[in-house]
């Protein structure tokens, strides 16, 4: 077993549960790898080293540098792409389909007035290359600290994650450029208890006589095999016209709003969801507009 | 298989033992026993086993039963023929015919006459090297020892086969595998007894089938062939109706398999990802039960796949849609087929002052698709194609969706119609109700932007056609198209003008005839300039540095002066040539897609200033926000990038200084890589296009096929976007309806700010009016979502794209009736 290996096994038998702000749920944490060894990950056209700089919420970090050259690196694509990389042990680290999210602290410097449209980009192998997800980090901002939290939905096929890689392509550079990006993490979370995120209603717009309003969120924090109940409702004026209920595991949900026998009329309407018996509630606006259809 | 090839013997084996076989058939069989054992042992079992077709291996199988086929597999099996040249690649089990094989009556077929008759092969069997990227590829078709070869005949002909009097399926093959008649359409009428099929192909790499039924008599039948320019043909099989389920499964299914999907060694490198999440599964109510099928509906930007499951609210629909006089707008409805169900048939009636031959049906093909452009080994199964619609047999659970389009007539007056669409099939009906609301609004054309797309041009393959028959056919087809294109919002396409690079006098041999018709074409169908101009560079480049440069000028050196010298002359005679016969501005376009190398911009720089030293506009297909490409700002009018990018703030600033142009060549939503991101192309043409700042949009390309057009994972890359019928007849695929609805879009969005700016002039309660609209147009901006490409994620849903154009068009309504006093 390597060294790297014993981490996340030690790291995944003890979650790390915290509590990120005031106000924000408790998350439970899976560090994918050790921050403070570099042995794991290949390198190329780039270095890597461990530094004692710490990200905000004082997690440990990795320096990668690159010096941006034109004319060097492989033979056949001298304007190439500095990268560096790891492959993800094979066992649980590889299935992130219990996690919510992928979180990372980055800071980018570089020796550029500013970083370009697209600094750095991640990839995922989900599970070969040809199956890649590939993310370009353009949150980034020179001499900046940035959280990334990135929705695992957005990430198909992860429940067979095997290798992460980081890289530049160089063709968005100068020739000479320099970019040292220091990060902290990666690593899976989670919040620890029932939570509901994104709520929206599908449609920022819709007409005033369709029959349904539907309603997306991801209810999170919900153990395997368990549901919550979510209440939701459609309101004008602080008056409750049209509520729902569902029992829910977790993941992604589409609930419609039937708008029955009720009529609406044109005008901003607020949709409100909150799991029972937790007080935090979340909303969103929906704004309905006169039909074409009305005679 | 073996009754069939017992009768389909030649003429005088009938007459010597024909009569033997009718009455103790038994008995014939097994004097043939010995002759194929002795057969069989010659060949060599193990040997032939190994390169035998399964149909062959399964009748070997049989054991003694198939000992009984000793006599016609040692003689060839007649009722098989592979047409071809003497050398090319024979199916076994087939008889070879070749051009001069003149029907004998002792071999019990041939064709009628050998006049006029010529054979062609072209086999690809391995990949292929792509020399200007340096690779090997699968070649455009893998051919099978059918498709690899044919005869074609320039004359009416008949092949004809001596058989046994009775009934007979013929299963005939048609096409070409070779590129050199790229430029041939074939059209003819394959006749046997009293049926007949017309057979359309253009050119190579296409292969069509036709099933036939007929009775012999004495005479041999015949199956004949009445060119109106060429025919051709590949294979034909004959085979007595009691033997058609074998011949199905034995022969016609594993060729078909071979010729329409891929060989099977390559098949199975392929694996298919799967569909999207389908969502809760659906219960069907009792009603649908007992019709057997569902009825439901989609916004149609959502892709529906074969087994997307309906949900409670999208069941038993009101199809609603809203439109202007002279429009064209879609509706479409889903069938989920609860058990096989066959013959299902949609028709329309009017609905207001939309009669039924305005209501184009249609359905979705789902077409294998690679999730990428050149990926090779994974395919998903996707709306696709919008095929007409005749009548068509669903297969349990596998959803099909009917696709309307309704053209709203120039005339139409403005009010709310409601009419239906009825869905048969097997007895039971389901009829769809649908509301339509005519506007009382003229859209208006924004003549500051341009709605292009690259294009291959039809014209060009009908100054290389040799007959008249195949000249009208590509001179049709290109005007089709171009009709089509004016449909769709688009009036602008890529050209080219060819010369070979300056003689030793220094003059050009400019093909001039090919861009007259084209501009003509063009000027007919009202495009709009400029035109984006590829020329030679290449040749001339090799001409000076006596190699080719390359696919995005990947090997390319620094040239000699002179190259330079030449660009700009050879730019300087087009212009002069343009300027005599009052053509548009063309924008000179040296190279496309070059490579950000220090030697590829170092050379775009070079060719671009040798452009611009003839006085001219210069085009470059790149990211103009890729750093490297720094070097070519000074030397570039057009950027033409994939990317809404740079910025609409910064593209307006640079416009504005520099007059240099922004143009998007939106590929992520041609179906290059994706044919699915449907409410990213209508975002990208309408909503998000207004917000760009860009000026023109110009997507590769109207129709790309490699190999065969319907295949989609044969070729190095996939095919994509729209194709054709066999006729040329423009055949849209679900992308190209979402461009004609973003540039809709775009035009309700122009029509109001147009309305906005005439009202605020006018003052008063114009003005007012003009106030209110503002404030919802800027509602409708603020609500965008800005992406650099707009593909599937952060879009709108699909049913908001209709609201907010509803919200443009309420405030059109409003404004004119302020304007007009209403």
């Amino acid at each position: 077993m390597n060294a790297a290996l014993r981490w996340s096994a030690a790291i995944g038998l003890g979650l790390l549960a915290c509590r990120d702000a005031v106000g924000s749920p408790p998350v439970e944490r899976l560090p994918l790898f050790d921050a403070r060894d570099t042995k794991g990950w290949s390198i190329a056209e780039s270095s890597l080293e461990p530094v004692a700089d710490k990200a905000p919420d004082g997690s440990p970090c990795l320096h990668w540098h690159v010096t941006v050259d034109h004319t060097a690196g492989e033979a056949k694509y001298p304007i190439g792409w500095p990268r560096f990389g790891r492959g993800i042990p094979e066992g649980p680290s590889r299935d992130w389909s219990a996690w919510d999210s992928l979180h990372f602290w980055l800071r980018a410097d570089t020796s550029r007035e500013a970083l370009p449209r697209e600094p750095v980009g991640l990839g995922l192998q989900t599970p070969d290359k040809a199956s890649s997800f590939q993310r370009s980090l353009s949150e980034l901002r020179k001499g900046e600290w940035v959280e990334l939290d990135i929705p695992l939905r957005e990430i198909p096929r992860h429940g067979d994650v095997r290798q992460i890689q980081f890289h530049i392509a160089e063709s968005k550079y100068q020739h000479g450029d320099r970019l040292d990006l220091l990060i902290a993490g990666p690593e899976l979370r989670r919040p620890s208890q029932p939570i509901l995120v994104g709520l929206s209603p599908e449609c920022a717009v819709m007409y005033a006589d369709a029959p349904r309003i539907p309603v997306r969120f991801r209810l999170a924090g919900v153990k395997p095999g368990e549901r919550a109940e979510v209440n939701l409702s459609l309101r004008h004026d602080g008056k409750c016209l049209i509520d729902a209920t569902a029992r829910l595991e977790r993941g992604e949900h589409r609930i419609e709003l039937d708008r029955g026998r009720a009529a609406l009329a044109p005008g901003d309407y607020e949709i409100e969801a909150r799991i029972a018996g937790l007080p935090e509630k979340v909303a969103g606006r929906v704004r309905l507009v006169e039909s074409p259809w009305v005679k | 298989m073996g009754e069939m090839r017992m009768r389909l013997i030649g003429e005088s084996r009938i007459s010597r033992q024909g009569a033997k076989t009718q009455r103790h058939p038994w008995r014939f069989w097994g004097l043939c026993a010995r002759k194929f054992f002795s057969w069989w042992q010659a060949i060599g079992i193990a040997r032939k086993r190994a390169r035998t077709p399964p149909f062959l291996r399964r009748l070997s199988a049989l054991g003694p039963a198939a000992m009984l086929l000793a006599p016609l597999c040692a003689t060839a099996a007649p009722g098989l023929f592979d047409f071809g040249t003497e050398k090319s690649e024979l199916w076994e089990g087939f008889v070879r015919v070749t051009a001069k094989g003149q029907y004998d009556a002792g071999a019990g077929h041939g064709w009628r006459t050998a006049e006029g008759l010529r054979a062609v092969a072209k086999a690809f069997r391995e990949r292929v090297e792509i020399k200007s990227r340096g690779t090997m590829e699968p070649p455009p078709i893998w051919t099978n020892p059918i498709t690899e070869d044919a005869v074609i005949g320039d004359r009416s002909n008949a092949f004809q086969v001596r058989v046994e009097p009775g009934e007979y399926g013929i299963y005939c093959v048609f096409g070409t595998s070779d590129p050199g008649l790229r430029a041939q359409y074939f059209d003819f009428t394959v006749r046997v007894g009293g049926q007949e099929r017309r057979v359309q192909i253009e050119g190579c790499y296409q292969f069509r089938t036709a099933r036939f039924r007929a009775r012999a008599g004495s005479d041999p039948l015949a199956i004949e062939f009445d060119p109106a320019s060429k025919w051709v043909a590949n294979a034909i099989v004959v085979w007595p109706v009691a033997d058609a389920e074998t011949v199905e499964r034995d022969i016609i299914r594993p060729f078909e398999d071979r010729t329409f999907l891929l060989p099977p060694e390559e098949w199975s490198k392929w694996k298919e990802e799967p569909e999207p999440d389908a969502g809760p599964p659906h219960e069907p109510g009792a009603a649908d039960k007992a019709r057997g099928f569902t009825v439901f509906t989609r916004p149609y930007l959502e892709c529906v796949y074969p087994g997307t499951n309906p949900r409670p609210g999208d069941c038993d629909p009101t199809l609603r849609v809203f439109a202007t006089p002279g429009e064209c707008e879609p509706a479409n409805f889903i069938v989920r087929p609860i058990r096989d169900m066959r013959g299902a048939t949609v028709a329309a009636g009017a609905i207001g002052p939309v009669p039924p031959s305005a209501i184009d049906i249609r359905h979705v093909r789902y077409m294998r698709a690679r999730p990428n452009y050149t990926v090779s080994g994974r395919y998903r199964e996707v709306p696709d194609i919008l095929e007409r619609f005749g009548a068509l047999d669903l297969k349990a659970g596998r959803n099909e969706r009917i696709w309307l389009t309704l053209r709203i007539p120039e005339d139409a007056k403005a009010g709310l119609y409601r009419g239906e669409v009825s869905f048969q099939c097997e007895g039971a009906t389901a009829k769809i109700p649908i509301e339509l609301r005519v506007l009382p609004i003229r859209l208006r054309e924004d003549p500051s932007k341009i709605f292009g797309i690259y294009y291959r041009h039809p014209l060009d393959l009908m100054f290389e056609a040799k007959d008249d028959a195949s000249k009208e056919y590509f001179r049709r087809k290109a005007e089709m198209e171009h009709r089509d294109m004016v449909a769709h919002g688009t009036r602008n396409v890529v050209l080219s003008i060819y010369t070979p690079p300056a003689d030793a006098s220094g003059n050009f041999a400019f093909r001039w005839e090919p861009l007259a018709a084209k501009l003509a074409m063009w000027k007919t169908h009202g495009f709009v300039g400029p035109v984006v101009m590829s020329f030679n560079t290449d040749g001339v480049y090799e001409k000076y540095v006596k190699e080719r440069y390359g696919s995005h000028l990947r090997g390319v050196k620094n040239p000699p002066p002179a190259f330079s010298e030449e660009i700009t002359r050879m730019v300087k005679a087009i212009e002069v040539e343009r300027t005599a016969r009052g053509w548009p501005e063309f924008l000179y376009y040296p190279v496309d897609e070059p490579g950000h190398g220090m030697a590829e911009v170092a050379f775009m720089v070079t060719v671009l200033k040798a452009c611009k030293a003839a006085g001219v506009r210069t085009y470059s297909t790149a990211d103009p926000t890729v750093e490297a490409f720094a070097p070519m700002r000074p030397h570039v009018d057009v950027w033409c990038t994939q990317p809404f990018a740079p910025d609409r703030e910064t593209v307006l600033a640079d416009s504005k200084a520099r007059h240099v142009e922004y143009w998007c060549y939106p590929n992520h939503v041609n179906g290059e890589n994706d044919h699915t991101p449907v409410a990213g192309a209508r975002m990208t043409y309408g909503f998000g296009f207004w917000r760009s700042g860009f000026r023109t949009l110009i997507p590769w390309i109207y129709s790309s096929s490699s190999g065969d057009p319907f295949n989609y994972l044969d070729g190095y890359c996939q095919d994509f976007f729209n194709r054709s019928e066999a006729d040329g007849t423009p055949m849209p695929v679900v992308l190209w309806e979402a461009y004609r609805e973003g540039y809709d879009d775009y035009r309700y969005i122009h029509t109001l700010e147009q309305m906005i700016a005439e009202a605020k002039a006018k003052g008063g309660t114009a003005a007012r009016a003009a106030a209110a609209a503002e404030g919802e147009l800027r509602s409708v901006w603020d609500a965008i979502r800005v992406q650099e490409k707009y593909k599937h994620d952060g879009l709108w849903s699909p049913a908001e794209f209709d609201v907010y154009r509803w919200m443009v068009a309420r405030q059109i309504i409003a404004l004119q009736d302020a304007t007009e006093g209403r």
